[in-house]
């Protein structure tokens, strides 16, 4: 006679998929939650980045009595001069080139040395205190791969151009003349160099090199920290830059004509460095329905935006570092990228 | 027949091989900066415009004013870095010049101005082409087969220069 013993040697079907779902379901509970202290994290690392500027810039400032410029204009880099020093009596490169030795990266700021006809030794070199962490380093292509710039994450608050400015008595207010794009006028490509220019030029912390300032302000140079009547703590220095999610990492020839991408950390005085406000759409996070226009290219990269949910990161002119509200108003924000526009600010309250 | 460990184990293999298959296609292999490059000069009349705008970013977005002036660029030692990297042959400059569909010398549109705000104009033409189909190469490493007709009209186009910087981006209301 055979003796059938019965020995569970594994699970049942049914308790496997008890324990299945129930992973499931923690996993569901868990992930948005862990994925949140991630990027909480890298928001802290990029707060902590701007801070870095703000201290750098600080520390420039104290060396050079001056705050970091946006440099000359866009055609001080392409006019064919030998670029191994300053050429107009001022320097023509931009902060984010000029504050290079306050960031420990001297090696890479006396490349200049060696440039011929290009920034391409500087230029194509990765600067991870540009870059937000999450977003990652990025490069951008132009001229079919030939030409590889390193674009960083941050840009200059430039104010506004010409002393228009908005109306302390009436929050909202843009400037007179102008509408949605007002208060953001930008140079005129490759004209000359004009030391005495007294259109387009800002009233930001960081302004144009070499440029006397005739704005309204009658801040008549490039300011100090001493020379900022809306005072250090209460004025914008650095900000995030928009960018839409499809241009992490590459920056892709395509977006060139549809964006408003230029590469190069030493490009003076353009949308590699320098952004401002718009009305409409003050502060652009990259996943913005704002981001794409309607024939499908990546535009509105113009303005100021971030990766991080709700916030854009910012570094004011005493160095503090603040996570400014999206949904800041333009108004509010231009009266803080303005250094001596009158307003009273808080910037707290973002 | 197989031992039964050994027919579990090529169950694990195909399964592996399946889903690594699935996940490429995916998209989880990603496309690499260099074979992006590779993309952007595949053939002569791209490799010829992207020198063409090169040299335009280098000389304050003025065009090159003649053939001779072109050459001169892309044989400068100082230009080898970029065209090695985008896979530009520059040792067999006269090959830049020649399109490899209909065997003859490109037409080259001269002195036309660029811009740091985008440029996406005309600038090299194939003189026959195939098919009566003639190539085109664009700013921003574009090419575009077209008639004859359409050819020649984007040839004698006078270009408008891209002087205006103020602009606003469009469709921001």
């Amino acid at each position: 006679m055979q003796v059938t013993t019965s020995r569970r040697l594994g699970f049942t079907l049914v308790e496997l998929l008890v324990v299945i779902a129930i992973i499931g379901i923690l996993i569901g509970m868990l992930l948005p939650a862990v994925q949140q202290v991630r990027e909480a994290a890298r928001r802290t690392e990029c707060l902590n980045q701007l801070k870095q500027l703000g201290i750098a810039s600080l520390n420039f400032e104290s060396a050079h009595m001056h705050f970091p410029t946006s440099g000359g204009t866009v055609a001080t880099e392409w006019e064919g001069r030998e670029l191994n020093q300053p050429q107009f009596g001022f320097e023509n490169a931009t902060w984010t080139y000029q504050i290079l030795p306050f960031l420990e990266q001297e090696n890479l700021y006396n490349r200049r040395s060696l440039l011929i006809n290009d920034w391409s030794l500087i230029y194509e070199e990765d600067v991870p205190f540009y870059s937000c962490p999450s977003r990652g380093i990025s490069q951008k292509l132009s001229n079919g791969g030939i030409t590889r710039e390193f674009t960083g994450d941050y840009a200059g608050v430039m104010g506004t151009w010409n002393g228009d400015y908005v109306d302390p008595t009436g929050a909202g207010v843009w400037p007179s003349g102008d509408t949605d794009w007002g208060g953001f006028q930008w140079q005129v490509i490759n004209h000359d160099i004009n030391p005495n220019e007294t259109v387009n030029v800002w009233v930001g912390l960081i302004a144009k090199g070499g440029h006397v300032n005739y704005a309204t302000d009658d801040v008549t140079k490039v300011p100090r920290v001493t020379n900022v009547p809306d005072g250090n703590s209460n004025t914008l220095m650095y900000m995030e830059k928009a960018r839409h999610t499809s241009n992490y990492t590459l920056i892709a020839e395509e977006a060139r004509s549809g964006g408003f991408w230029e590469g190069g950390i030493a490009k003076p005085s353009d949308w590699a460095c320098m952004r401002g406000f718009m009305r409409t759409v003050p502060i652009n996070p990259d996943n913005g329905e704002r981001q794409r226009a309607s024939n499908g290219q990546i535009e509105s990269e113009a303005q100021f935006g971030g990766p991080h949910p709700g916030t854009t990161n910012a570094v004011l002119g005493d160095g503090s570092v603040h996570a400014i509200s999206n949904t800041a108003s333009g108004a509010m924000l231009y009266a803080l990228g303005t250094r001596s526009g009158g307003e009273v600010v808080n910037v707290n309250e973002f | 027949m197989l031992p039964r460990e050994s027919s579990y184990m090529q169950r694990y293999v195909k399964s592996f091989w399946l889903l690594s298959i699935v996940l490429f296609s995916c998209g989880c292999g990603g496309k690499s900066v260099e074979s992006k490059i590779a993309g952007l000069n595949a053939t002569k009349i791209q490799q010829l415009t992207n020198c063409y705008t090169y040299y335009q970013a280098k000389h304050g977005y003025k065009g090159p004013t003649d053939e001779s002036t072109l050459r001169d660029f892309i044989t400068d030692p100082n230009n080898k870095k970029g065209f090695e990297r985008a896979g530009i042959d520059i040792s067999d400059v006269d090959a830049l010049f020649i399109s490899e569909r209909d065997g003859q010398p490109f037409r080259v549109k001269y002195r036309v101005k660029g811009s740091s705000f985008g440029f996406d104009e005309a600038v090299v033409f194939e003189s026959v082409g195939v098919d009566d189909e003639l190539m085109v190469g664009f700013g921003g490493a574009r090419t575009e087969l077209m008639s004859a007709g359409e050819s020649e009209e984007l040839f004698k186009a006078k270009v408008q220069a891209k002087a205006k910087r103020v602009d606003r981006p469009e469709d921001l209301d």
